[in-house]
């Protein structure tokens, strides 16, 4: 399962930065776009990561908290600078390369 | 595909932030490297990351701690933090901060699988506390604010390590909570930071004239942020470094005065640059030097929700912090530092 996961984020990592590419040139959509991918991603990755490390582990929980506390603040941080980044075009181009650590958590 | 092995893949696509055109940064993508190496060199090994240390190669387990020391950028490789926040994106150094491979690696070693790396632990532990009093001495020298700001990143991650370097499990559990909220206020300050810079045109410094008056929510946005990195009380900061601290000083009382004396500065630090950047240098009659910009640089509506969404979980969880700490408080009931101290098999 866990690797399903991450063979998605990985997936979602590639179309995401293909995406964002593309719409560069527009940097209202640019920014949004960047804004919902890093949501859209850090709930991806939050699952992923949270069963890569719940395998062999004790507790019974759904979800790893280091996972979940730190992909929280993660993706937090990165819709902060979606957000009020100076320059759209290049958050967005920053922010789909960013995709693939922050698929690490 | 193992699961260590799945680490060390996604570690090493963790640098491609890093590189971008005209300008890679070195450090922490050979520590990146040597990170997934070590990670690999586990894997092929047979073991898993989560078993105790003693049945690690010693390589594995060097390549991993020295990978995970240039990633995260602590001394003697600190160097690459102050820079990239200076001249880099914001995006850039955000992420390079607050979704960490070195640190989560280490996080997980530390607490999960209590690597215990005996008197060579308790010297890292030792080199990370006085990398952060390093780091928040040269914060306290800078004149630009970008600058500052990564001198005071290397100074919140440095008391991190400490606090996962201790083995004690309420330095861990402190520096979790930390590594979570270092992560929201200092991509803060480098917002306001960056904002700042984009209008004047140049990185705001001590050479700057005070801009409160023409930019009051981004003073005011600069100042709060400030105190979480400062451990002001009623912040996320006071909460997880009070916690780090009361897991440290009683069994390492050098470290934790180091700690103090860090936070202590790192104070000190942020309440000089807001003063000088945002109220200006005095000029030689005492007074603050005027600044009259032509057009409006306050805060856009966008930047203020931005900065808000991050102070309303900085403040909120510092005024109720026991969400974050119910959820964190499983990490360290079910760690093996937890059954080590408590004397339970895991």
């Amino acid at each position: 399962m866990s690797t399903h996961f991450v063979g998605l984020s990985i997936g979602v990592l590639f179309v995401g930065a293909i995406t964002l590419r593309r719409i560069n040139e527009r940097t209202n959509v640019a920014r949004w776009a960047a804004l919902l991918s890093v949501i859209a991603f850090g709930l991806v990755t939050t699952s992923a990561l949270s069963h890569l490390f719940q395998v062999g582990q004790s507790t019974q929980s759904t979800h790893d908290p280091i996972s979940l506390a730190l992909s929280w603040a993660a993706t937090l941080a990165l819709v902060s600078v979606s957000l009020a980044s100076p320059r759209a075009d290049l958050t967005a181009e920053r922010i789909s390369r960013s995709f693939a650590l922050v698929a690490l958590f | 595909m193992q699961r260590t092995e799945l680490l060390a893949l996604l570690a090493a696509l963790s640098v491609l932030p890093l590189a971008s055109r005209g300008r890679v940064v070195v450090l922490p993508i050979v520590g990146t490297a040597f990170l997934s190496a070590g990670l690999f060199w586990l894997a092929r090994a047979g073991v898993p990351l989560f078993r105790p240390r003693e049945l690690a190669p010693p390589g594995a387990v060097a390549l991993v701690l020295l990978g995970a020391w240039m990633r995260i950028g602590l001394f003697p490789f600190h160097g690459y933090v102050p820079v990239l926040f200076e001249r880099s994106h914001p995006s850039k150094a955000a992420v390079a901060f607050v979704a960490n491979p070195g640190m989560l690696i280490l996080m997980r070693v530390l607490t999960e699988s209590a690597w215990d790396l005996g008197i060579s632990g308790k010297v890292l532990m030792v080199v990370a506390a006085i990398s952060g009093l390093y780091a928040a001495f040269l914060c306290i020298g800078q004149s630009d604010l970008l600058r500052a700001v990564g001198f005071q990143a290397v100074a919140s991650t440095s008391m991190i390590v400490a606090g996962l370097c201790s083995r004690e499990e309420a330095g861990a559990f402190g520096a979790i909570l930390h590594a979570t909220g270092s992560g929201l206020f200092v991509t803060g300050l480098a917002l306001v930071a960056w904002g700042v810079k984009a209008r004047l045109g140049t990185s705001p410094g001590t050479a700057t004239p005070g801009i409160a008056s023409a930019a009051p929510h981004a003073a005011a946005a600069f100042l709060l942020f400030g105190l979480a990195a400062a451990g002001f009380p009623g912040t996320l900061g006071f909460v997880s470094e009070e916690l780090l601290l009361h897991g440290v000083i009683e069994h390492h009382p050098v470290t934790g005065t180091l700690i103090v004396l860090t936070t202590a500065l790192s104070a000190i630090a942020m309440l000089r640059l807001f003063f000088l950047v945002f109220y200006g240098a005095p000029n030689t009659r005492g007074r603050s030097a005027a600044f009259a910009p032509t057009v409006p640089i306050d805060l856009f509506p966008r930047e203020k929700l931005a900065f808000g969404a991050l102070l309303v979980v900085i403040f909120g969880l510092g005024v109720m912090p026991a969400p974050a700490l119910s959820i964190l408080h499983s990490v360290t009931d079910n760690s093996a530092l937890h059954h080590q101290q408590s004397g339970e098999t895991p």
